[in-house]
């Protein structure tokens, strides 16, 4: 038999086993689980063996932070030679389907970043695929560590139904608030001063407009920096009870209150005045604060991640404040959380390495490493706070600590649900640019969060 | 001899008119890449040098040498495997006579009407399941299957064209059927062939959803998906990501440029085959 | 050989091709439509749910609107290549024109370059202060320089023009090998007639070109439906859900959202779809028969 056929022959019989296995196993198993949800092993060392560890870590972190993070994973690894650690990163809007897949495939990660509430913890505490974190919660004092308020965004019950209690599943080591940036120089040739009240806020993008310069610098092609926006004028005008009814699943609280409403308004309102940048829809938000840095638009609603950035390029010629309160003197609410966690999947054949390389990214140390570079940590760090490395650092972390004091803090709306990205934020967006109502908008946004309680 | 209609000059001016709105975007593009890191947006025009460290940037920062290593392999594999599939159904189809030989034949080439995106949840849980996922595998096996349709239409178009008394003559010599294939059809095959190969290889190097789904390793992502990640990490790199697309088209441009003779006629001699 | 050895033949040459279309293709597609059923997240168990998934997907606006952003997209994609390709394919088989060939290998390149760098590369061109715009300034159009991608009217018709950039080629490609297989004598008949250039074209070119435009059509009107590659690199289906199509939102459902039962009924609603104008186009092509 000549050459081809004995090719063919070959090929035919590789083909032959490849569809005789996968039709087997389509066969025998259809939509089935393996979602292995045994509990946590006993705290103690993984067998180690004289073979090196890898372990494998993914993050949507980037900037300033991510570097940091590499850099304090390094130090692990030179305490511990026999472990390497390997980062994965992507970018924040590819990253929770990436995860889901990586999770689900068989080169699980060991060590996983999340994202607080439904956004993304929920969906993957509720298929199993993350464990609960008590075990050693106990041994290395997490349950210490953090202040009771902040824990309650670190637990989920175990069934991924009720976010908010239950056992920790995720230990945060970066805290973040949002509010505005602004740029000093641009505001002092408005002759405007820092705004004390909203009205005064609006009364300042008015000056921009007149002045020719952009007002608010928004780069929204990826839908949720413009909720980011929201939450800067929902912090002023919806209630606490309702924000916290939201995002922790109270049903008697609905999106379609007349605070959310108003706030939706507003959103619309300023952007039809020309308050906020043009081409906004197709900028991304990295893009948005490039230009801001180079010297376009006077404020930059953003979160405090961007801060070290920000004062590396800006120096003193940005500074910054959180929304002003509608009445003069009262305190300034926020939007903010003690930041994702890291968490340890399920999947992972040493979760006891996976959990002391935790509780190394997140001990008061590398708080200190992260306050010293202007990030704002979740640990209260009293006396220890290091000095700040620049104006900005030190007007965010005051704020960050004000918040706390006055108890002003709320979570971030998109912890309601995890499909943020199919209603909320586009929904979001379209209102901002006057394509529907916000009573329209917002009634979709709640059928949306009927349907996703419905299926808990 | 065909004769051909009438033309009037203005319709070339037409023709080139089209043709340069075709390139344009696509020079624009590579100047761009060539242009200094810190660029304006709208900066279309000659660079002041040629920055070719932009593509040296978009090589090392987003790990280009190993994507466009895997779309290589990737895109070789498919060609070969679909190839050789399609010579052979198509041979089958083309030139005998068998009971079921319509049947199978559309059901083959429902292939090409069966959109992607219904296939490939079940495929992805399927191969998860075989623990193919993370490998090339699981990318190459389903583009054979896919692209077979189109090659199996392809090489039976050009057998049917084949005059019958050829291979009746081979037959009566005593020829069996595979050497009918090898020494007799496929020596005139090849402008067929060339056309099926360049195609193949142009639809697997620019696949993007179905290596989107099944590798989620780094190191084994085809150059794309590469792309598209570079792009949404580096957003305010532009220039970078010029030079990251013009990689990423290079390779297959390259090919079609290089074949293009001999590609059109295949595809002309295929189209007349009909 | 013997009788049922030859008989055999044909199947065995047969047999590779369905080797990798049936696992692969086949029954991946099957089970689709057995998920579609199913309520499940990819990972912990299945629920049975009848035909829930797709009475919620009927009643979505969401996918509503994502089919109707695919018929946009089906006449930028598929009607309007066709309609410019024909007199570009009859212009460039002038004898005349000599270079014709490299104009059409040039008005064809976009079909080998990957849609991921056409989706960076355009989203590049039409940005608000992108070159497009600058030439519109250029030449006293700056009233008319929006940001395309980022409107709510103009980001899917933008998305249409780009596949019409990259699909022209093929078209004229199809309809210039069609063009030498029209017998010379249909020509010199019309030219007895005392048919001009334009009679000519509607007698005799157009109907001579049934077969390439339907095969130009179906391909074109597939990538319509299809269209992910495009609106994940360029607009991710926004801004707001203005490109929503189809395939993006079976993808996010699938995987981002992990529904994967919903995105099953979708993808066979997007089939039925295909198959349905697939058939439609080859239908009326037949009808029309000379």
């Amino acid at each position: 038999m000549d050459l081809t056929a004995k090719v063919r022959r070959r090929c035919a019989l590789r083909a032959l086993t490849a569809t005789l296995v996968i039709a087997g196993i389509s066969v025998g198993c259809g939509p089935g689980g393996s979602g292995d949800r045994d509990g946590a092993s006993q705290p103690g060392r993984d067998a180690a063996e004289g073979a090196g560890h890898t372990l494998e870590v993914w993050t949507p972190e980037s900037g300033n932070r991510l570097q940091l993070v590499q850099q304090r994973a390094a130090q692990f690894s030179a305490a511990h030679p026999d472990v390497k650690v390997n980062f994965t990163i992507r970018d924040f809007g590819s990253y929770p389907a990436q995860l889901k897949l990586a999770l689900a495939s068989d080169s699980a990660p060991d060590v996983v970043i999340g994202n607080l509430g439904w956004s993304l913890d929920g969906p993957l505490i509720k298929a199993g695929t993350l464990r609960p974190l008590d075990p050693w919660a106990g041994r290395y004092g997490w349950d210490k560590r953090y202040p009771e308020v902040a824990q309650r965004q670190m637990r989920f019950s175990a069934d991924g139904k009720q976010f908010g209690r239950g056992p920790i599943f995720g230990i945060p080591y970066a805290a973040d608030v949002i509010g505005w940036f602004y740029n000093v120089g641009k505001l002092a040739a408005l002759n405007v001063s820092v705004p004390a009240t909203l009205a005064e806020l609006e009364a300042a993008f008015a000056s921009a407009r007149r002045a020719g310069e952009v007002p608010i610098m928004l780069g929204n092609k990826e839908q949720w920096p413009g909720l980011h926006l929201f939450y800067l004028v929902s912090n002023d005008l919806v209630s606490d009870r309702e924000i916290n009814g939201i995002v922790f699943g109270d049903r008697s609280v609905q999106w379609t209150a007349p605070g959310f409403v108003a706030s939706a308004r507003k959103l619309a309102q300023w952007n039809a005045s020309g308050f906020i940048t043009a081409g906004t829809n197709s900028m991304p938000a990295d893009d948005a604060i490039a230009r801001f840095v180079r010297g376009t638009g006077v404020f930059l609603p953003t979160g405090s991640w961007n801060a070290t950035q920000l004062a590396a390029t800006m120096g003193d010629g940005v500074a910054f404040f959180l929304t002003p309160p509608v009445r003069k003197g009262d305190p300034s609410r926020a939007t903010g959380s003690v930041g994702y966690g890291w968490h340890i999947s399920t999947a992972s054949r040493q979760p006891d390495l996976a959990a002391e390389f935790i509780d190394f990214m997140t001990q008061e140390a590398f708080a200190i490493q992260l306050a010293a570079s202007g990030d704002i940590s979740p640990l209260d760090l009293g006396e220890r706070a290091p000095a700040m490395p620049s104006r900005l650092a030190g007007e965010i972390f005051a704020a960050w600590q004000g918040v706390l004091a006055n108890g002003t803090l709320l979570p971030y709306l998109d912890f309601a649900a995890p499909n943020g990205a199919e209603v909320l934020y586009p929904t979001v967006q379209s209102i901002m640019a006057g394509a529907e109502t916000p009573e329209q908008g917002l009634a979709r946004i709640e059928q949306s969060r009927r349907e996703f309680l419905d299926s808990l | 001899m065909t004769a051909v209609p009438k033309t009037a000059p203005f319709s070339v001016a037409i023709l080139i008119l089209f043709a340069a709105m075709t390139v344009l975007p696509i020079l624009g593009v590579v100047l761009l890449s060539l242009q200094p890191q810190d660029t304006q947006l709208s900066g279309v025009g000659w660079p002041d040098r040629l920055h070719f460290e932009n593509y040296e940037r978009a090589f090392e920062v987003a790990h280009f040498a190993a994507y466009l290593k895997s779309s290589l392999i990737v895109s070789i594999a498919v060609v070969v495997g679909t190839v050789v599939v399609s010579t052979l159904s198509g041979y089958a189809f083309g030139t005998m006579r068998f009971a079921g030989e319509n049947v199978l034949f559309y059901l083959l080439l429902s292939g090409l009407v069966i959109p992607f995106e219904a296939v490939i949840v079940p495929l992805y849980i399927e191969l998860r399941a075989g623990h193919l996922t993370n490998s090339y595998w699981s990318v190459i096996l389903p583009l054979i299957a896919i692209n077979s349709s189109f090659g199996t239409f392809w090489m039976r178009a050009y057998f049917r064209a084949v005059p019958r008394q050829l291979i009746e003559a081979a037959a009566m010599d005593g020829a069996g059927s595979l050497r009918i294939l090898w020494k007799v059809l496929l020596p005139g095959a090849r402008p067929a062939l060339l056309t099926l190969v360049v195609l193949v290889f142009i639809w697997s190097w620019n696949e993007f959803l179905l290596p989107l789904v099944m590798l989620s390793r780094e190191d084994l992502r085809t150059a794309p998906l590469g792309l598209a990640f570079f792009a949404g990490r580096f957003t305010t790199d532009l220039v970078g990501m010029a030079a990251a697309a013009v990689m990423v088209a290079l390779p297959v441009v390259v090919l079609f440029i290089a074949t293009h003779r001999r590609f059109v006629h295949g595809m002309w001699v295929g189209a007349l085959k009909q | 050989m013997t009788t049922r050895g030859r008989a055999a033949l044909p199947y065995l040459y047969v047999l590779p091709a369905f080797l990798f279309f049936v696992p692969f293709v086949l029954v991946p597609f099957a089970h689709t439509a057995g998920l579609s059923l199913y309520e499940w997240d990819g990972i912990t168990r299945a629920v049975f749910i009848g035909f829930d998934n797709y009475r919620d997907v009927f009643a979505s606006p969401l996918v509503r609107s994502a089919f109707g952003h695919a018929l946009v997209l089906i006449f930028f994609f598929g009607v309007l290549p066709v309609l410019l390709a024909l007199p570009l394919a009859v212009s460039s088989s002038g004898a005349n024109v000599r270079g014709g060939h490299a104009l059409r290998t040039l008005i064809f390149l976009p079909q080998a370059i990957s849609t991921v760098v056409i989706g960076v590369s355009w989203g590049w061109m039409l940005a608000l202060d992108g070159p497009l715009n600058a030439g519109l300034h250029a030449i006293g159009l700056g009233w008319a320089a929006v940001d395309w991608l980022g409107s709510f009217t103009w980001a899917l018709p933008s998305l249409g023009i780009v596949g019409t950039w990259t699909l022209i080629g093929l078209c004229v490609t199809l309809f210039f090998a069609g063009l030498q297989q029209i017998p010379g004598s249909l020509y010199d008949a019309a030219a007895v007639d005392g048919a001009g250039r334009w009679r000519e074209f509607w007698a005799v070119t157009v109907p001579g070109l049934k077969g390439p435009i339907t095969v130009a059509l179906s391909v074109t009107v597939i990538a319509a439906l299809r269209a992910f590659d495009l609106v994940f690199v360029t607009t991710r289906g926004g801004p707001g859900t203005e490109t929503m199509v189809p395939g993006l939102l079976i993808y996010r459902r699938a995987f981002e959202e992990g529904r994967l039962g919903s995105a099953a009924a979708i993808a066979v609603l997007l089939s039925i779809v295909v198959f349905a104008v697939t058939f439609l186009i080859n239908r009326i092509a037949d009808r029309r028969a000379p």
